[in-house]
């Protein structure tokens, strides 16, 4: 397992919360292009970019559930993606620990305040996230007894 | 990337802002039809039922902080929803609220994947992005009321 003050390598995979809403097992691709909206309001707001954690840095992909309470985590699947991925699509992967989970790290390029002038133009950057989260190898957790229709 | 935006004017519950030469909503084909195979098995009943459920989100619906949509912007999208059935639009393979107080309407089809953003009780955002393209074309909407 690696530290938290490891260098982020490209061989890396970065994990992400999912909520039911945006992870559907009915549709092509799986995940929601919407998975990866930025935050603009609300309790907490994407202002440093949108939030992944490193797989390396956790012994179970579930601990970032931590941040959800209990009654809401089977809600949640858990989908990854890769570092050479993102930094493939010109943006960098920053590391801003968070005490509940290890391996917090966000997007700065996805954040609030440049998703809020222009939606449009993020919207290519989604669907490459979601194609890749939809990937079978990179969906590590399903939402569990969520309605469905 | 990058972003082209058309402003709409046109007929109908949900028009489009300005005169345009922009072709009309239901006949710019990016929605698909009901009877595309892509589209099979879905069905604008259970697209109603999803926005009625998501009327009666309250805030931190998520978890995770997120606002719950306003109950007159459900109504809207309900309406937009009314109005796309009207027109023979294949419904939406997605409907979800966003972590934005918002509602997205989301289809995929082999041209390429077409979102509606509900973004008010009368207004609305169209963005398509063609297969293999990195540009989004945009298309704003204003509900008439």
């Amino acid at each position: 397992m690696k530290s938290e003050s490891d260098p982020i390598t490209d061989d890396e995979w970065l994990l992400r919360r999912v909520h039911y809403e945006r992870f559907r097992t009915d549709t092509i691709p799986l995940i929601s292009p919407n998975a990866f909206e930025p935050r603009l309001k609300g309790r907490d707001v994407d202002k440093d970019g949108i939030s992944f954690y490193r797989q390396a840095c956790l012994a179970s992909p579930e601990e970032i559930l931590a941040t959800v309470p209990e009654e809401k985590r089977h809600e949640f699947g858990i989908v990854r993606v890769s570092v050479a991925l993102i930094r493939s699509l010109g943006f960098a992967v920053e590391s801003r620990p968070d005490s509940r989970v290890r391996g917090h790290v966000t997007i700065p390029e996805m954040n609030a305040s440049d998703y809020a002038k222009d939606k449009a133009q993020f919207i290519p950057i989604k669907l490459r996230l979601a194609e890749e989260a939809s990937k079978e190898t990179n969906i590590l957790r399903y939402p569990q007894n969520v309605p469905r229709t | 990337m990058s972003t082209i935006v058309h402003q709409a004017s046109g007929a109908s519950a949900y028009t489009r802002y300005h005169t345009s030469t922009f072709p009309s909503f239901e006949s710019c084909g990016w929605f698909g039809r009901p009877d595309d195979s892509d589209h099979f098995g879905k069905d604008w009943s259970a697209i109603t039922d999803e926005l009625l459920r998501i009327r009666n989100l309250q805030d931190d619906w998520d978890g995770e902080g997120a606002e719950a949509p306003q109950i007159d912007l459900v109504d809207g999208a309900i309406a937009l929803a009314q109005m796309l059935k009207s027109k023979n639009v294949a419904p939406p393979d997605r409907v979800h609220a966003s972590v934005n107080g918002t509602v997205y309407f989301e289809w995929y089809s082999p041209r390429g994947y077409c979102e509606i953003e509900v973004l008010s009780p009368i207004t609305a955002e169209l963005r398509f992005v063609r297969k293999g393209s990195n540009t989004t074309e945009v298309v704003e909407f204003r509900r008439q009321v």
